[in-house]
């Protein structure tokens, strides 16, 4: 449905010129959800809006369903108004002077062929019924809360029928539950709508709840794309690891490698850790990844335990979080409710399964 | 966006888009419209003899017209008197405007069409007649606010107020700078999301606090662009230095080119005139410069998102009557005052200070010598319909290059922005003058001369007011809903059309009105430009205050004031209607 | 040849008629006869009179076009009376304004109008740039007195200082100008900022250019004198006591008009005059000539006064003449050899009396 090849946008700014994308290449299929994800500034957005044909890349090319839309070899550039998209911007942009249903209309009455006022009026309502808000047709735009906004922006983007919806970081103007909820409902509509999106965004679990792919960009390359489960479980480097959320990192030394395992050498003593595929030779450094829920608390000393002592406690409602001190470096924990509690200033033990660490390359 | 877009389609063999016919259009109408003035006024400073036109054979050119003028220490006088009485008339009109347009726009004020009034009706009276009523007002000896002060403290003789001193100038340009305050401000708070406000509200902020840290730099575009339009229009202003600036003897800039240009022998100084004006340029220049240096990440100011806003009003509660108060002060003074003069004069044949002597007997003999005056009633509708037609073309053409300017990439914009701004820089006889060699030098191709249209054109001029307004405005708005028109499929013609025009009318019918009346008040151009067979109304009522005859002068003005008023209140729909 | 004006010609252009018309006019009045002309002045030839106007009609001239600073133009129906088929039209524009629109028509060869109305001062840039044409006005009935500056003068403009009668007693007059610098007159004098330096450049005449200035600048600083071009609606109203160097027939409009004002005549004032001067290329030259004659003659005087109240003072008998006789005070008038040296004494002083105390 998508294909991006080679795509290269620089920035003129006062300080000289920016990559903001560096030859940057994906797809995404028919009916295909693929998100775009990462941290701020990392070029994730000058894609999108290239794709839309908002920006102009420097070079590459960019099809939508077989269609090149732009081309620096063959000098084409279709504006954004002839290609076959439609828009979810994270302002949502609902124009003010309009009410509901004007603005969900708004696409079907400045094309070519326009529809007739009945049909446009069937395709408003039932648009309108696919975001759930169909009591608010004759509203007012500005007189919306944020979520109906929101339901405002998608009716808007679904009504146009494009080959393919870009999405903004559509959910990141709204509150925490609001937008579990709408998360929920995106994924439904995109199941039920069949639709190819390309999604922005630079939340984690909205990415991995909704894409069937995910793509991570990391100052203006893809960092590592494959599925939800592949990209959070296997991250490639060090920078994957802390943006799907490792939580701790510790810097060690390649010692050995026995019965699948990988033993690092980080000072206070050694740990063994999964290998995830790469080789690593001896003595080369390296870094571990740990997931907060793969060390475990304990007031009794173990066969494989570090002595440390509890810096702070916090009540997550699904479990406790600790952060604990263990010689230089800070660990975070996170403990089932049920396990045993521990006050600020204990000392106590932890345990890290071997099987929930990571051995990743150092990156630079 | 959209311009890469139009260029490309140029660049691969398509079609000229209408996009860019459209643009193009509007480009070559502002440098038609301003460039004739502007360059006049050029070559006349740098041109010489003062006993010669600009362009006549024999001149050459010359630095004696600066020389003449720019003379020490006298110059630095007159820059400290015209930067007092400018900074000083901006302030004031700044704090009164802005607050009006606050009450209305965001508090719970009743009565709201009362404040409107109030702060537009001093744009429908001619500037003289306003200028006459502040001395009644003033007037050392017989002015009304200064009978009464004596009055309750038993203070003998004269004063305490003295309408001409500097005070006394800055307070009368001040006060007529206030409808434009308020428009400017009013478009501006319009378009603002209240969420900026009420998130400081929520911040624990006291209104006033959220007023000067929210609320202020948020619509910094607006506001700077306002005072810097105000300040240069304090300093090119002419009516109030001449009338009030003299007798107070305070050299300004102005009244230095009233005296160049009315020598008490030989010809008008245009030389020296032009080359004090180019003082205004350099001015506005420097001014408009640094404002777009400080709006280059302009993207910050967008507060028309496309995220909700609902109006939010403040509840004045207990404050409704310093409310009242504060609007019922300006308006006696702005409204009713000029108004009470106008219409004694009008019934009177001429006014006389209340109080100091007995008051002359009533009559319409004033209103039925101007009821059956021909050329006034001639006058009446052309001064309607070059002033409206004017202010439509300024308004719709400065929209268009205001978005040029603030939105694309198009590469000769600084240019565009430059010259859209400098209108006003340009005395009025330069302009008039420039426009007159100028249209009678085409009239076998264009023969505008002697028709309405010239006026039309001429007027047309004035596009300063319009573009910044309409600046501001876009720089106002978030992308975005521009953007999202584009992904909905809609073309650049399109999204100007239906959402680019729309959320910017407020501004738009604010240039308009703004153009409309300043068009309606001008004296000096139908005056020079005008002919017998297309009167204007304010040179009748000019030529009526010549000969002393206040009378007719103020039964004209009555009668127009009326017509403005009925034409003002039909606007406002507009402007309130922009909000469902 | 026929001449048309520039105003016609732009309708030609719209109607492609204008020129038939004009023809068909010419054709029709070519053999006018001869009209009443009334009294003719000595030293006036009748039948040249009666020659222009046959040569007007001839021409098609319906209008003698005027632009001037003086409304009192406008309502002469008495010339069109004399002249049938000759009508005034008149352009009410102030001095800079006057002077650039004729040098721009005149530059661009469009000129719309016949006669400009002003002051020697204003107007001779119009003689300097070639815009006026040399008129023999000893032929139309012009005592060599009344040229000045290539100028017909048609009217005087007699200085007189007028004061409020509500606001001052009759026994507290001033004697002469200096009696102005009085204290008790603090704050409540007034003047027009030109009519002011015109008024005082008199004095620099009769006496020298350093009293001159120095009694404007002594008056300006003892009594706070304000300098407004609303002096007239300030002494009117009773704001201001005194409008100091106002004209005579200023204040015997406004007293017509009811308002409590009254003259003043001190030593040592002058007497302005007032001239038209005919365009180079004026487009109905022979009707101007007419109207030029017409002005001076006491029937057109008389007419003047009428509309307004003015009247040459010298060499007509009026009301004012009479007034300045009986004023007992000694006037200077404006004449062809002093006018330029009294307008470098007024440009002096008007720039001492403006200058920041």
């Amino acid at each position: 449905m998508l294909k991006v090849e080679n795509l290269v946008k620089s920035y003129r700014t006062v300080h000289g010129t920016v990559q903001a994308v560096k030859k940057v290449s994906f797809e995404v299929g028919t009916g295909e959800i693929v998100t775009l994800l990462g941290p701020s500034g990392c070029g994730k957005t000058t894609i999108l809006r290239c794709v839309a044909g908002l920006e102009r890349p420097d070079s590459g090319t960019i099809s939508i369903d077989g269609e090149p839309v732009f081309s620096d070899s063959a000098r084409r550039y279709v504006p954004t108004h002839a290609r076959p998209i439609a828009m979810v911007f994270q302002s949502y942009a609902i124009w003010p002077h309009m009410t509901v249903a004007e603005n969900v209309a708004y696409p079907l009455t400045v094309g070519r062929n326009k529809p007739n006022k009945r049909e446009i009026a069937d395709r408003v309502a039932h648009a309108l019924e696919l975001v759930r808000i169909p009591e608010l047709a004759q509203r007012s735009a500005t007189l919306l809360s944020g979520g109906q906004q929101q339901r405002v922006a998608v009716a808007r983007a679904l009504i146009r029928k494009a080959k393919l919806i870009l999405f903004d970081e559509p959910l990141s103007n709204l509150d925490a539950k609001l937008r579990e909820e709408m998360r929920i409902e995106f994924k439904e509509l995109f199941s039920r709508e069949a639709v190819s999106a390309l999604y922005v965004t630079h939340d984690l679990l909205e990415a991995l709840v909704l894409s069937h792919r995910v793509v991570v960009m990391n100052s203006g390359n893809i960092a590592q794309s494959g599925s939800p489960r592949d990209v959070y479980s296997h991250p490639r480097d060090e920078f994957m690891a802390d943006f799907m959320g490792a939580g701790n990192v510790i810097e060690g030394k390649v010692a050995g490698e026995s019965n699948g395992f990988i033993q690092v050498d980080v000072g206070f003593g050694t740990l063994s850790s999964a290998s995830n595929g790469q080789s690593f030779s001896k003595g080369q450094s390296v870094i571990v990844a740990i997931r907060p829920e793969a060390i475990t608390l304990s007031g009794d000393v173990g066969l494989l335990s570090f002595p440390c002592r509890v810096l702070t406690d916090a009540f997550l409602g699904t479990g406790m979080e600790y952060l604990i001190a263990l010689q230089e470096h800070r660990l975070r924990v996170r403990m089932p409710p049920t396990a045993a509690a521990f006050d600020i200033d204990d000392e106590a033990f932890i345990n890290i399964r071997p099987e929930s660490c990571v051995v990743l390359q150092r990156l630079n | 966006m959209s311009v890469m877009s139009s260029q490309e389609s140029i660049l691969s063999g398509r079609r000229i888009s209408l996009t860019w016919v459209i643009q193009a259009a509007a480009v070559l109408i502002l440098l038609y419209l301003v460039s004739v003035p502007l360059f006049m006024n050029l070559v006349t400073a740098f041109r010489g003899p003062p006993e010669s036109l600009p362009l006549d054979p024999g001149t050459f050119f010359t630095f004696d017209n600066f020389k003449s003028i720019y003379q020490f220490p006298r110059v630095l006088t007159i820059f400290r008197d015209t930067f007092a009485f400018a900074l000083g008339s901006v302030a004031l009109a700044f704090v009164f405007g802005f607050t009006l347009a606050f009450l209305v726009e965001r508090t719970d004020m009743p009565f709201k069409t009362v404040v409107y009034v109030t702060a537009l009706t001093p744009l429908m009276m001619p500037t003289i007649v306003v200028v006459l009523a502040w001395m009644f007002m003033l007037g050392n000896s017989g002015g009304l606010i200064n009978v009464l002060i004596r009055t309750v403290l038993h203070l003998p003789g004269t004063g305490p107020f003295d309408v001409f001193s500097l005070y006394g100038m800055i307070i009368i340009q001040g006060a007529s700078l206030i409808p434009l305050a308020f428009l400017f401000s009013s478009s501006a708070l319009k378009g603002m999301a209240p969420s900026f406000e009420e998130a400081s509200a929520a911040s624990g902020a006291f209104f006033l606090t959220t007023l000067r840290r929210v609320t202020l730099p948020v619509l910094r575009p607006h506001l700077l662009s306002l005072l810097i339009l105000m300040f240069i229009l304090s300093i090119e202003t002419f009516e109030v230095p001449a009338l009030v600036g003299v007798g107070a003897q305070r050299q300004v800039f102005a009244t230095e080119i009233y005296w160049s240009l009315n020598p008490s022998i030989g010809l008008p100084q245009y030389g020296e005139a032009a080359s004090l004006a180019l003082t205004f340029l350099a001015i506005a220049y420097f001014l408009f410069f640094e404002y777009s240096r400080q709006m280059r990440d302009a993207a910050r100011f967008a507060t028309v998102t496309g995220k909700g806003f609902r109006p939010r009003q403040i509840e004045l509660g207990r404050w409704k009557a310093a409310a009242f108060a504060f609007v019922a002060v300006i308006g006696l003074v702005q409204v009713v005052f000029p108004i009470v003069v106008l219409l004694m004069a009008s019934f009177m044949n001429r006014f006389v200070v209340p109080f100091l002597q007995p008051l002359p007997p009533l009559t319409l003999h004033a209103y039925r010598d101007v009821l059956t005056d021909p050329r006034f009633l001639a006058a009446i509708p052309n001064t309607i319909f070059v002033a409206g037609t004017s202010a439509f073309i300024v308004s719709t053409v400065s929209s268009a290059i205001a978005w040029l300017v603030g939105r694309s990439s198009f590469p000769g914009r600084k240019l565009l922005d430059f010259i859209a701004s400098s209108s006003v820089t340009v005395p009025s006889v330069v302009v008039a003058f420039s426009f007159l060699i100028f249209y009678l030098s085409i009239v076998d191709w264009l023969p505008v001369y002697g028709t309405i249209w010239i006026l039309v054109l001429v007027f047309s001029y004035r596009m300063t007011v319009g573009y910044r307004i309409n600046l501001a405005a876009i720089t106002q708005l978030s992308r975005e809903l521009e953007e999202a028109s584009e992904a909905s499929g809609a073309a650049w013609p399109t999204t100007f059309r239906r959402i680019v025009i729309p959320l910017i009318m407020p501004s738009f019918v604010a240039s308009f009105l703004l153009v409309f009346f300043l068009g309606f008040r001008d004296a000096t151009l139908p005056l020079i430009i005008g002919s017998r067979d297309t009167p204007m109304l304010t040179p009748l009522i000019w030529e009526h205050i010549q000969v002393g005859e206040l009378g007719p002068a103020a039964a004209e003005s009555v009668i127009s004031l009326i017509i403005m008023l009925i034409i003002g209140t039909l606007m406002r729909k507009f402007l309130f209607g922009y909000v469902k | 040849m026929m001449k048309i004006s520039s105003g016609h010609f732009g309708r030609c252009c719209y109607l492609g008629v204008g020129t038939l018309v004009a023809l068909g006019l010419m054709a029709g009045a070519a053999q006018a006869a001869d009209i009443d002309l009334g009294p003719v002045p000595a030293g006036v030839d009748p039948a040249a009179i009666q020659k222009l106007y046959a040569d007007a009609i001839a021409n098609g001239e319906k209008q003698v076009v005027i632009v001037s600073n003086d409304r009192r133009f406008g309502p002469l129906v008495e010339f069109t009376k004399r002249f049938p088929g000759i009508t005034i039209s008149n352009d009410v524009v102030s001095a800079v304004e006057r002077v650039t629109l004729i040098i721009s028509q005149h530059r661009t060869r469009h000129m719309q109008y016949d006669l400009v109305e002003g002051t020697g001062g204003v107007l001779d840039p119009l003689n300097q740039t070639g815009a006026f044409i040399k008129t023999d006005y000893a032929a139309l009935g012009y005592p060599v007195d009344d040229v000045i500056a290539n100028l017909g003068i048609y009217a005087d403009s007699v200085q007189v200082h007028a004061y409020n009668t509500n606001v001052v007693k009759k026994e507290d007059l001033p004697k002469k100008l200096e009696d102005f610098e009085d204290p008790r007159w603090k704050g409540k004098l007034v003047a027009d900022p030109f009519s002011y330096a015109s008024g005082a450049s008199y004095e620099g005449l009769t006496h020298d250019e350093a009293y001159a200035v120095k009694t404007a600048t002594d008056i300006r600083d003892a009594s706070g004198l304000v300098l407004t071009g609303t002096a007239q609606d300030l002494i009117n109203s009773g704001e201001k006591s005194f409008f100091l160097f106002d004209n005579v027939t200023r204040v015997i409009q406004a007293q017509k008009a009811g308002a409590p004002v009254a003259l003043l005549f001190l030593e040592g004032m002058g007497v302005g005059r007032f001239g038209i001067g005919m365009t180079t290329l004026s487009p109905n030259p022979n009707a101007a000539k007419l109207f030029i004659y017409w002005i001076h003659t006491p029937e057109g005087q008389a007419a003047m006064f009428e509309h307004s109240s003015a009247a040459l003072a010298k060499n007509a008998d009026s009301p004012i003449s009479r007034l300045v006789a009986n004023a007992h005070s000694k006037f200077t008038f404006e004449t062809e050899q002093n006018w330029k040296e009294r307008g470098r004494l007024t440009g002096v002083i008007q720039k001492a009396v403006t200058q920041a105390r």
